[in-house]
C-alpha cells in the first residue's frame, strides 16, 4: 500500500485544524447569540410595547412592530413620573452611594486580604452573617437606629450607611474585592513597601491601581442595585426625597391622578404606557452602562500585569 | 545561642503581628465603625425579638418574651403548615441550581473571554440580568410573561416531540423553563468569573501548551485552581441571591408576616423564621465551601475554607 506524500499529510492536517476551528466558532457564537437572545428578549419587548397604543397591544396580528410610530406613551411617562427631577435625584444619590461603597468595601476587602490578625475569623463571619440575614427583618430596627439618630426625612442615613460600609449588598463587595485583591501577587506590595510606600500607599497606588477593572464592576453593581432599591429608600427619605423607582412604584396611582378625570368611562391605564414608564427607569443605567463599558474593557486590557 | 535566637525571632514576629493588626484595623474601620453604628443593633435586636411576641403602636415597640415559641411555631406548629415545605422546596433549588449556575456561569466567562468578535456588544447583552433582576421591573415582566420566551411551544421540533410523547414535551418546557431563569440569575456571576479569567497570567497557558497540554487538561490544571476561590464566592452570591429573590416563597412569608396581626403572627414569628432560615442558608454556603475547598493541599490539617483562608491563589506554588 502506497503511503500518502508528506505534503498531502500536511494539507490534510491543515484542512482538519480549519475545519475545528469553524465548528469551534460556530458553536462559540451559536451560543453566545441564542443565549444573548434570551436576555436581549425582554428589553426589545418592553421597548416595542412602549410605543404602540392601546389597540396594537391586543391586535394579535402585531407582535413586535406597531403600526405607527408615536412618542405619545412616552410623554405621558415622562410627567407622570415627574421627570426630570427624579431623575436627577436618583443619578445623583446611586453616583454617591455606588462610590462611597466601592472605596469602603475595598478598604475591608484589602484588610482581609493582606493581614494576618486576631479576630479575622470572627469578622469574617460577621461579614457573611449580616449578607446571609434576611433585610426584611432587619429593616424596622434599623428604622429604630436611624430615628435614634434623628436621621429620618432624608438621604442622609442612606449615605453615612454606605460610607460605613454597611450599604445595601456590601459584604458581597468586601468578599469580591478580597478574593480580588487576594490573585494579586504579594511580592508587588512588599516592593512597594522596601521603597518607602506606607500601607495606605500601597493600597492606593499598587493594589486599587491594577483593579481598575474590578472597581468598576463593583461600582456598577452597586449603582444598578441602589438605583432599583425603593423599600429602604422610601421609608428613610419619607416622601421627601423622590427617585425615578419610587415614581415608577407609584406609577399608577400618579397616572391615574393626572390623566383620568374622575368619573369618565375612559381607558384605564394601559401596559404600554406602563412598559414606557419602566423603560424610562432604566434607560439611564443602560447608557451609563454603555459609557463605563468601554472602560471597562480598556481597564482590563491595561492592567494585564498579574502573576509573577 | 538557639534559643536566644528563637526567643528573639519570637518578639520580632509579635511587634510585627501587632504591627499587621494596627494597620488591618485601619484599613477595617469604616466598616467596623458602620458596624457598631449601624448594624449589630438591628442583627442582634432581631434575635431577641425573634423569642418575642411583638407589637407595634403608636408608642413604640411593645415585646413579650415567649422563649422558643416563635420557633418551635414555626418548625412543629399547628395551622403553620407553610414554612417547613417552603423551606424544603428552597433547599432543594438551591441545591440544583446553585451548580448549575457556577458551571453555567463559568462556561460563557470562558466563552467571552475568548478573542471574539463584537465582544464589548455580548458583554453588554450578559450584563443585562444585573440591570433588570434587581428592581421592580422583574416582577413587572414576571407578570407579563416576558421573562418566558413566547412560542417556544410552536416551535415545530417540539410539536413533533408532543406528537410521539406528551409527557417528554412537558419535560422538555420544564427544563427550558429552568434553564432561562438560570439564565437569569448568571449575570453577576458571569461577569465575577470573567474579571477573574482575565487575572490569570497568559504566561502559564504558553507553557502549558508549549508542554503540550491539551485545552481540557489545561483547564483542570490551571483555570480551575486559580479560579476556585472564586467559585467559593460566586456560591454564596447565588445562595443568599436565590434566598432573598422576592418570589421565593420562604421569603415572601417573613414579608407577609412582619406586620400580620393575626395572633401568632408578626415581627417576633418573622425574625425567628428569618434565623432559621439564615441557620440553613449558613448550612448550605457550608456544604459548598466543604465541596469546594482546595483538597490536595493540607490533609489532614484544618479544613481550608479558600473565603476564609488567607493563602494567595496568584499563580502555582513555588
Amino acid at each position: 500500500m502506497k503511503q500518502p506524500s508528506l505534503a498531502l499529510k500536511h494539507r490534510i492536517t491543515q484542512l482538519e485544524q480549519k475545519a475545528r476551528r469553524v465548528g469551534t466558532a460556530i458553536v462559540v457564537y451559536g451560543l453566545l447569540v441564542l443565549i444573548g437572545y434570551v436576555f436581549l428578549f425582554p428589553i426589545l419587548k418592553m421597548v416595542s410595547q412602549s410605543f404602540m397604543d392601546s389597540r396594537d397591544i391586543v391586535d394579535p396580528n402585531i407582535l413586535f412592530i406597531p403600526s405607527h410610530l408615536s412618542f405619545a406613551n412616552f410623554v405621558q411617562a415622562w410627567q407622570t413620573m415627574s421627570m426630570p427631577g427624579s431623575l436627577f435625584n436618583s443619578v445623583w444619590l446611586s453616583f454617591l452611594l455606588a462610590s462611597f461603597q466601592a472605596v469602603s468595601s475595598a478598604m475591608a476587602g484589602y484588610a482581609f486580604a493582606r493581614f494576618q490578625f486576631r479576630g479575622k475569623m470572627l469578622l469574617m463571619f460577621l461579614v457573611l452573617a449580616t449578607y446571609i440575614i434576611p433585610v426584611q427583618v432587619l429593616v424596622i430596627p434599623r428604622f429604630m437606629v436611624f430615628s435614634f439618630y434623628d436621621l429620618v426625612g432624608s438621604v442622609l442615613p442612606l449615605l453615612a450607611v454606605a460610607f460605613l460600609g454597611q450599604g445595601l449588598s456590601g459584604p458581597i463587595f468586601i468578599l469580591i474585592f478580597r478574593n480580588f485583591f487576594e490573585m494579586l501577587p504579594p511580592s508587588i506590595d512588599e516592593a512597594a513597601q522596601i521603597d518607602g510606600a506606607s500601607r495606605f500607599q500601597t493600597f492606593v497606588r499598587i493594589t486599587l491601581a491594577m483593579s481598575v477593572p474590578i472597581l468598576i464592576v463593583c461600582f456598577l453593581f452597586s449603582f444598578v442595585w441602589n438605583w432599583n432599591e425603593t423599600y429602604v429608600t422610601g421609608l428613610v427619605a419619607a416622601g421627601k426625597f423622590r427617585t425615578l423607582p419610587l415614581e415608577l412604584e407609584g406609577f399608577v396611582a400618579s397616572y391615574t391622578r393626572l390623566f383620568i378625570k374622575p368619573g369618565s368611562q375612559t381607558s384605564k391605564i394601559n401596559e404600554a404606557i406602563r412598559m414606557a414608564g419602566t423603560l424610562v427607569s432604566i434607560a439611564p443605567l443602560l447608557l451609563i452602562y454603555g459609557f463605563l463599558q468601554r472602560q471597562f474593557v480598556e481597564g482590563i486590557e491595561k492592567t494585564g500585569i498579574t502573576g509573577e | 545561642m538557639k534559643a536566644k535566637r528563637q526567643r528573639d525571632w519570637k518578639q520580632r514576629g509579635k511587634a510585627h503581628r501587632r504591627r499587621e493588626t494596627r494597620s488591618a484595623l485601619l484599613f477595617l474601620s469604616p466598616w467596623l465603625l458602620g458596624f457598631v453604628l449601624f448594624s449589630a443593633f438591628p442583627f442582634f435586636y432581631s434575635i431577641y425579638l425573634s423569642v418575642c411576641e411583638v407589637r407595634f403602636s403608636y408608642t413604640g415597640v411593645a415585646t413579650k418574651f415567649i422563649g422558643a415559641n416563635n420557633y418551635i411555631r414555626a418548625l412543629v406548629g399547628v395551622g403553620q403548615l407553610d414554612f417547613v415545605p417552603a423551606l424544603l422546596e428552597f433547599i432543594g433549588t438551591t441545591l440544583v441550581y446553585t451548580p448549575l449556575i457556577l458551571v453555567f456561569s463559568l462556561v460563557l466567562a470562558m466563552l467571552l473571554k475568548q478573542k471574539i468578535r463584537a465582544k464589548g456588544f455580548f458583554r453588554a447583552i450578559y450584563f443585562i440580568p444585573v440591570i433588570i433582576l434587581s428592581g421592580p421591573l422583574f416582577n413587572e415582566m414576571g407578570n407579563n410573561g416576558s421573562i418566558h420566551i413566547s412560542g417556544i411551544r410552536d416551535l415545530v421540533l417540539l410539536r413533533m416531540v408532543a406528537a410521539v410523547s406528551p409527557q417528554l414535551m412537558q419535560l422538555l418546557l420544564y427544563l427550558f423553563d429552568n434553564i432561562i431563569v438560570i439564565f437569569w440569575f448568571s449575570g453577576v456571576q458571569i461577569v465575577i468569573f470573567l474579571n477573574a479569567l482575565q487575572k490569570i497570567d497568559r504566561s502559564l497557558y504558553e507553557a502549558s501548551s508549549i508542554d503540550g497540554a491539551t485545552s481540557w487538561q489545561t483547564f483542570w490544571m490551571i483555570t480551575l485552581p486559580i479560579i476556585r476561590p472564586m467559585t467559593v464566592l460566586v456560591s454564596v452570591y447565588s445562595i443568599v441571591n436565590l434566598g432573598a429573590f422576592s418570589s421565593n416563597k420562604v421569603s415572601q412569608l417573613i414579608r407577609s408576616n412582619l406586620f400580620a396581626l393575626v395572633a401568632g403572627a408578626g415581627y417576633g414569628y418573622s425574625a425567628a423564621l428569618s434565623w432559621i432560615y439564615f441557620l440553613v442558608m449558613l448550612a448550605i454556603i457550608g456544604l459548598f465551601f466543604v465541596l469546594l475547598k482546595k483538597r490536595d493541599r493540607n490533609p489532614g490539617g484544618m479544613p481550608d475554607a479558600s473565603v476564609f483562608s488567607t493563602r494567595r491563589t496568584g499563580g502555582p506554588r513555588k
